[in-house]
């Protein structure tokens, strides 16, 4: 608070000066002067040597004199009580000052704020404002990047100091949610090469609803004593610019999460330009299919290979979701694209494929397939089940369904494993349902899975069906037992029939 | 003749608030006036010649922008400092002013060591 002016009170012109001199004249016999410290004559007469002099007080210091004789007692007593009065309202209305400049900061950080793009912009308008309102030779914005705990030098203004964010003050700090003060402290315990020195800080918390994000920090040599007032000040600055910083890192994560997600997009048009893009034609025969991956991108998929007179039928399902897989997916296809239709076995191929696989496979995916070669114009169908789900093939003339076991393990598990295939023949009737699991796998709110015998009483219900029907029935049935529940795992169907 | 500053404005607090921040000029000779009228306002003006006035926009009587305008039309009084003090998000305010003839804006709230700023460059220089 700044010394009371007694003159200021009493300055000539003014009311209070006017009244004053109005009451000194009907004392005039007791010869009253009013006095500054320094002995100046505010009021009243010159003053007599000898006279008794009364101290004017004002909140417990002397403000001035009165001199003269005996009411000058009683002025004394009445000048202390009117001055102690004009010194309430100026330090309330100093106070109002204090408050309006807060305001001021407010709005005025509000509005740069709104006009900056992202967190640095920010933290550099924080800390403008904070020394602007808040005299200080350094200003220093610490914050902790998303997801982290450690604090970083987000921001400086002024000289950089090698913060030692771990220190007592910002750990208080951060700890309580409170501002504080530390005038007049050595430098060492605060930064690194501080060299002796002695310094002041004022620290405050960048806190949210939800968290403390970070520290604004001023920072000056130890003649700077920083206030409570100040303090105050910057924990507001601190109040304002944490939701703001908050708000600033959560737009740049949606727009990283989107850019993820055109990303994603485009790896899924890449995905799907490398599924076939119609089913062949082949007399008698009809062949339909299902894909839909569980996110953007898929690890399963399914294969058409023209191989001369035959026709090769994939269906492969990657060990994960998501990029992985379906980047390991992409790699699956070229391996067993450029195994096959080399004139070899079929399971020599597949095992040729398994190999590649194994060699160019180092970060632990697998991969489940089931191949078959279908010979259109016999109805000789030879196929390997490398750990895929053995899919469903029903026997028209014996009137059943049955399961087209695994032949082999899952490809990519082992380079030396040797594949067998097995041979079935269809006939007109005959069908051929291939999955992924998927499909069985897929979940209930009440957490049942699907499971194989539902799937094989749908398709055994819908057996004589042309095979688009058929899958449309499978479609329906999965949808009405997940009750439509978002799926957890890509869907894959393949369907060949002989008509 | 002292300088003297008029401060206008239907809010105690505001009058308060410049006057105090204009303390120190007091001690050296300004002299602070102060109304919350604007008809008061004109009336000061004419009779005190202020070299300095900061005028709100909305006042009882007679608005910031009619004081501003009779002042800047009156010769005795035109070269009389009028810095209009306007409440935030009125900035359409702003285009009045000019048409009025004031001489500068305060958007409310403002920095008192704006008004301290602007109090030295008209009554010191």
């Amino acid at each position: 608070m700044t010394a009371f002016s007694l003159s200021r009170l009493l300055k000539p012109n003014g009311d209070f000066y006017r009244l004053t001199c109005g009451i000194l004249q009907g004392l005039a016999g007791a010869g009253i002067a009013i006095l500054d410290l320094d002995g100046r004559l505010l009021a009243g007469s010159e003053p007599q040597d000898g006279r008794q002099r009364y101290p004017v007080w004002v909140e417990d210091q002397v403000a001035g004199w009165v001199a003269g004789g005996d009411p000058a007692a009683a002025v004394a007593a009445w000048i202390s009580y009117a001055a102690g009065q004009e010194a309430q309202k100026k330090s309330m209305a100093a106070e109002l000052i204090d408050r309006y400049r807060e305001l001021n900061l407010l709005y005025h950080l509000s509005e740069h704020l709104v006009s900056s793009p992202d967190t640095l912009s920010i933290s550099k308008v924080a800390l403008a404002e904070a020394v602007r309102m808040i005299p200080a030779a350094t200003a220093i914005l610490l914050s902790r990047p998303s997801g982290q705990e450690a604090l970083e030098k987000a921001a400086v203004l002024g000289q950089d100091y090698a913060v030692i964010s771990s220190c007592c003050l910002i750990d208080r700090v951060l700890q309580s949610g409170r501002a504080e003060l530390a005038n007049a402290v050595s430098a060492e315990d605060y930064f690194d090469q501080a060299n002796g020195r002695k310094i002041s800080l004022a620290c405050a918390p960048l806190k949210t609803e939800k968290s403390i994000q970070g520290v604004i920090l001023l920072v000056d040599s130890e003649k700077r004593v920083f206030s409570a007032g100040e303090l105050k000040l910057l924990n507001a600055i601190g109040l304002q610019i944490a939701p703001a910083l908050e708000i600033s890192r959560l737009w740049q994560l949606a727009i990283e999460k989107a850019k993820i997600e055109r990303e994603f997009q485009m790896a899924r048009r890449v995905q799907e330009s490398l599924l076939p893009r119609a089913m062949p034609r082949f007399p008698g025969w009809s062949i339909g299919n299902r894909w839909r991956p569980a996110r953007n991108v898929s690890g399963d998929f399914y294969d058409l290979i023209r191989e001369d007179q035959r026709l090769g039928l994939v269906i492969a399902d990657v060990t994960d979701k998501g990029l992985p897989a379906a980047l390991f997916m992409v790699f699956i296809r070229s391996a067993i694209r450029s195994s096959v239709n080399r004139g070899s076995p079929l399971a020599e191929e597949i095992s040729q494929a398994n190999r590649l696989i194994c060699q160019d496979s180092h970060q632990g995916l697998l991969a489940t397939m089931f191949y078959a070669r279908l010979s259109p114009d016999t109805g000789e169908m030879e196929y390997v089940n490398a750990g895929h789900n053995p899919p469903l093939y029903y026997n028209a003339q014996k009137n059943q369904l049955q399961l087209l076991a695994r032949t082999g393990v899952t490809l990519g598990m082992d380079a030396h494993m040797s594949y067998t295939s097995q041979t079935i023949h269809l006939l007109p009737g005959d069908m051929v349902l291939f999955y992924t699991d998927g499909v069985t796998e897929a979940i209930n709110a009440a957490k049942e899975q699907f499971g194989l015998d539902r799937l094989m009483e749908v398709v055994y219900q819908l057996r004589a069906c042309p095979v688009e029907q058929l899958l449309d029935g499978v479609d329906e049935a999965l949808a009405d037992f997940t009750q439509s529940l978002p799926s957890f795992d890509d869907i894959t169907l393949l369907a060949l029939k002989r008509l | 003749m002292p300088p003297k500053v008029l401060i206008v404005d239907d809010e105690a607090f505001i009058r308060t608030l410049i006057a105090q921040t204009l303390e120190d000029f007091e001690d050296d000779g300004v002299e602070i006036l102060a109304t919350g009228d604007g008809e008061e306002a004109l009336r000061l003006i004419r009779s005190k010649k202020p070299d300095l006035v900061f005028l709100d926009v909305m006042l009882p009587n007679l608005d910031g922008f009619a004081v501003c305008q009779q002042v800047k039309e009156n010769q005795t009084t035109a070269a009389t400092y009028v810095v209009l003090l306007t409440a935030k998000g009125q900035e359409f305010d702003r285009l009045r002013g000019q048409q009025c003839g004031a001489d500068q804006y305060l958007t409310k709230p403002f920095d008192p060591d704006e008004i301290v700023s602007l109090a030295e460059k008209i009554l010191v220089h």
